[in-house]
């Protein structure tokens, strides 16, 4: 980040949106109402708690994974996500012999109708050069050691295509209801920077 | 090959630390300014005034020390900015003299 002091590309943010709004209203391209819903529905409704209920869906039912292995985005429709580049969505799974990742090298595509927006380090340049020279050391870094003998994929995203993690299922949750194993599924477990919690013991 | 754009950060060497430590439930925005950002360039999609690939080729063409030297959002505004004075909606002068309105009626 830069300091302000030399700064010729935008001063002053926070009135420069206030001043483009403004202008952008009067051409009548902008609904200031509109502005607020989107501000709303990145804010309050679309974020990791989407996802996390597509992977509970998928821990449950076989049917359902196995669909949704095979067309991301069909399958998320059946939960009624749907459009907001989720249209080409495809689902990667880990398992005990596979370790999945998630990055844009490139700039910032993520599952926004899954996730929602990303969070800041997903944006970061140290995360999107480094994660794709070297994932371990990366992931040592978020507190998750690979075992050396799984393999580890590392999947950049793009403009047209969109990944999800489908994370291993813990231990110790047979029998839990899909709203329960939801509340075990993180946002980073979706990108492969985590694992799905383990519940608390009983 | 050609010339890597700054934006082609895959593999690149010499960078430190990810700040990786974000509750989930942390909203995407630091400031408010950036969501407003985004809401603004949304209704302009809306308006067939750009597409997705038009922000990341705005974005893409940003001098390489104003890339670097930007946040995430500031690039989006960027990308807005240089977008609408493409498409002849605004010009720096009205965009200035605005900001200039704005800030004196906030004052």
């Amino acid at each position: 980040m830069a300091s302000d002091g030399m700064r010729k590309v935008v001063t002053k943010p926070d009135l420069r949106i206030r001043a483009i709004e403004s202008l952008l209203i009067e051409k009548g391209i902008v609904d200031p109402a509109t502005v607020d819903t989107v501000v709303e529905l990145y804010e309050k409704k679309i974020g990791p708690r989407t996802g996390a209920r597509v992977v509970a869906k998928a821990w449950s039912d076989p049917d359902f994974k196995a669909r949704l292995l095979e067309d991301g985005s069909e399958a998320m429709k059946e939960l009624g996500v749907s459009g907001m580049q989720a249209e080409h969505m495809i689902v990667v799974e880990n398992t005990d012999d596979v370790h999945n990742v998630l990055v844009c090298t490139l700039c910032s595509c993520y599952p926004w109708a899954v996730l929602g927006l990303p969070p800041s380090w997903y944006k970061s340049d140290p995360y999107r050069a480094r994660v794709v020279r070297e994932p371990r050391k990366v992931l040592a870094e978020f507190g998750l050691d690979v075992p050396e003998g799984k393999e580890v994929r590392v999947w950049d995203s793009n403009a047209e295509l969109r990944y999800l993690v489908l994370p291993q299922r813990p231990d110790g949750t047979d029998g839990m209801s899909e709203e329960e194993l939801a509340e075990l599924v993180t946002r980073n477990s979706m990108i492969g920077t985590g694992i799905a919690k383990s519940p608390a013991p009983a | 090959m050609g010339i890597r754009g700054v934006h082609d950060l895959g593999g690149e060497t010499g960078f430190g630390a990810i700040d990786w430590d974000v509750p989930d439930d942390a909203g995407p925005f630091k400031e408010a300014w950036e969501g407003r950002v985004v809401g603004n360039l949304f209704c302009m999609m809306g308006a067939q005034l750009c597409m997705p690939d038009m922000v990341r080729a705005a974005i893409e063409s940003m001098p390489p020390e104003d890339y670097r030297d930007s946040t995430y959002y500031e690039k989006w505004l960027t990308a807005v900015t240089n977008i609408l004075i493409m498409r002849g909606l605004i010009t720096e002068e009205s965009l200035t003299a605005r900001m200039a309105e704005l800030e004196a009626e906030g004052a």
